[in-house]
């Protein structure tokens, strides 16, 4: 099969303009993104120490619900969260965004250390809104998700012989061919999951940024049932008497009892502790590829409705899928791991989709060392940047966006500095000594074996990712 | 249970994809293509039995982009490196930097309205409930942005551009503007 010549051209020299313009963001986006995907792995790294908690009793939750509002300065009229143990995250969190206070607790409910994971809760924000102010920072970082999207559709229509080349892979010989090769097969074969994380990446990022436009469209001025429908029951923000907490316990039974094998692991109360206070009690079952279903209770206990992520109608149900299917969580750590590999590969199509293009320029005589030399510095320099930051989370730096950026900066500007043949090396070697500076930082913290072993095993994986990276520095040629 | 399962799933896309591989090269391409059909269902099948139809499905998939470019890789031909450059010929004609500028301003800034109300014509038009409406033109949107980006910046001519976006935008504005006022 053979495209239309005029259009492989057409759409090669959009592909390239829109890769050109976009390919450093997309590459940081996705970089983040692969780091983020074993958030929970570095949250056991960051406070191995925090209670280990694998289960916690419908009885734990009410407890933890009842001491987040006795706290001094406590959570009544706020929100208070109870997010339950998972297999791969074994701790009981209580989250009270709009009072001090919250943290890791123990099976019954009583908070013992603050939540203190700062390194990947920095590059989950990165990843998220690139730390800039709503909605700026969710347009741009949605912006680079249909880019992505967009960069599929040129990138296939450019590809005049996507099947005929579909095994072709040539190392050596001509740079570009080869280059080529590789950046061709990585996007083909992993054409399902480039689509799925660029699409559901976008809508996460621009939700609440389009919903205005579509919503009264769709609703036909409707709000109050669009977000009814959409969203689930909101508090009642009028009724801010104080009122007890409905029996939490017996609300979790209940869910339990009825929906089996689900399992509640996520209760969320707004307005805690008014008469207007809405409880949402979510529930995870086996094989559910949502993240689970919603159900809702009012102030006096009574049930309201559920949400339908899970088993309602199949609208709801791509929304609930929306998170699992962008992060890979719903097929436990096999599935991360494809996605972790998978994102590394989506960062390399990056990199050599721009090395292409600088290698095209350099064979026509147009080449430009700076562009070359900025290139291999924001490669090759964020991973650098961003395990140097995991170093200053652990001494103690007061704002690891402000250091991330200098890092960032200083990449930058090493490459006018060191002569461009030494400029990988020096990074490759640089993003080795970074990692070997945080597992220090990590072992001086919390001790060569702490309590946790995942901890331990991020250590050993940190390592050999620095053997790794250090032995690639040595055999990197600098000629 | 789960580890068997997956190494099964592993097993069944490895020789699945190494089958398609085969295929490919061109010797007897029937059997391998029917070969690499069957250890790739059989992947679904033990997915989903495994893990369910609702998960097994996205796993099945999911697996087979590193099985495939796992079988990409071992079949790769290296061969010496040039001793001197080539020259070669680009297939893309030098533009001027402030048209290319244009160019990538004009499919990413000017295809938001578009793609909104390409949106909002979906979010009106489309034949189901509210809720659904609203939620396929959620996943549709990001596509419509997409398709509209690399239609824009593909684009040669500027009257083509131009005749376009007055198309589709006339059209949304036939159906938007009467639900608005």
């Amino acid at each position: 099969m053979r495209w239309n010549p005029s259009l492989v051209r057409a759409t090669l020299a959009g592909h390239s303009l829109l890769g050109l313009a976009f390919g450093a963001l997309i590459y940081q986006v996705c970089l983040t993104g692969t780091l983020s995907v074993f958030a929970t792995e570095f949250r056991r790294w960051e406070q191995p120490a925090a209670p280990h908690v694998t289960a916690v009793s419908p009885e734990g939750y009410a407890n933890a619900a009842a001491l987040a509002l006795e706290q001094p300065g406590g959570a009544a009229g706020g929100r208070v969260m109870l997010v339950g143990p998972k297999p791969d995250l074994p701790r009981f969190e209580i989250r009270l965004p709009e009072s001090a206070g919250g943290g890791y607790a123990d099976d019954s409910g009583k908070v013992a250390e603050p939540v203190h994971t700062p390194w990947i809760d920095f590059v989950v924000h990165l990843h998220d809104d690139l730390h800039i102010p709503y909605p700026w920072g969710s347009l741009i970082v949605g912006l680079s998700g249909a880019v992505l999207l967009a960069l599929i559709v040129t990138g296939i229509c450019a590809h005049s012989r996507i099947f005929r080349d579909a095994f072709h892979l040539r190392r050596g010989g001509s740079e570009r061919l080869s280059e080529a090769d590789l950046h061709n097969r990585m996007s083909v074969w992993a054409l399902p999951f480039h689509i799925a994380v660029a699409l559901t990446g976008t809508i996460l990022a621009l939700v609440w940024i389009v919903a205005p436009v579509l919503l009264p469209l769709g609703y036909d001025g409707d709000m109050r049932r669009a977000l009814t429908e959409l969203v689930g029951p909101q508090p009642q923000a009028r009724e801010t008497a104080q009122a007890p907490l409905p029996d939490i316990a017996a609300l979790i039974h209940h869910v339990e009892a009825e929906h089996a094998p689900a399992k509640v692991n996520f209760v969320d109360i707004g307005q805690a502790g008014t008469a207007g206070q809405l409880i949402k009690l979510i529930a995870t079952a086996p094989g559910d590829l949502a993240r689970g279903e919603e159900y809702y209770f009012a102030a006096d206990g009574r049930f309201i409705g559920s949400g339908g992520y899970a088993k309602g109608p199949a609208a709801k149900q791509m929304i609930g899928a929306l998170t699992p299917l962008h992060f890979g969580t719903f097929g436990g750590f096999t599935t991360r791991l494809i996605y972790g590999i998978l994102g590394l590969v989506l960062c390399g199509i990056c990199v050599t989709g721009v090395n292409i293009w600088l290698i095209r320029q350099r064979s026509l005589g147009r080449g430009s060392e700076t562009w070359t030399r900025v290139w291999t510095a924001v490669v090759w320099g964020q991973p650098a940047a961003l395990c140097f930051a995991a170093t200053g989370a652990y001494i103690g730096a007061s704002s690891l966006p402000v250091l991330y950026v200098m890092f960032t900066v200083l990449s930058i500007i090493t490459s006018t500095i060191i002569p461009p043949q030494r400029l990988k090396q020096f990074l490759i070697g640089s993003t080795s000594v970074a990692l070997l500076s945080a597992i220090t930082a990590n072992a001086f913290t919390h001790g060569l074996f702490p309590a946790d072993p995942i901890a331990i095993a991020v250590n050993v994986i940190l390592a050999m990712a620095a053997l790794g990276f250090g032995w690639t520095a040595r055999h990197t040629s600098s000629e | 249970m789960a580890i068997t399962t997956t190494a099964l799933i592993a097993l069944s896309l490895l020789a699945g994809s190494w089958a398609l591989r085969q295929a490919w090269l061109g010797d007897r391409r029937s059997l391998y293509a029917s070969m690499a059909a069957a250890c790739l269902a059989l992947a679904v099948a033990i997915a989903v039995w495994g893990f369910g139809g609702e998960i097994g499905i996205p796993i099945a998939i999911a697996g087979f982009a590193p099985a495939a470019l796992l079988v990409v890789y071992l079949g790769r031909t290296v061969r010496p490196p040039l001793s001197r450059p080539v020259r070669e010929v680009s297939a893309l004609r030098r533009d001027i930097p402030y048209r290319d500028t244009a160019r990538i301003l004009a499919s990413v800034v000017l295809t938001v309205p578009i793609a909104l109300a390409i949106g909002g014509v979906l979010a009106v038009l489309l034949p189901f409930e509210a809720q659904t409406r609203v939620i396929v033109t959620l996943y549709l949107l990001p596509l419509v942005w997409a398709c509209a980006m690399a239609w824009t910046i593909s684009v040669r001519s500027a009257k083509t551009l131009a005749i376009g976006g007055a198309g589709v935008s006339l059209f949304c504005a036939a159906v938007l503007v009467p639900r608005l006022f």
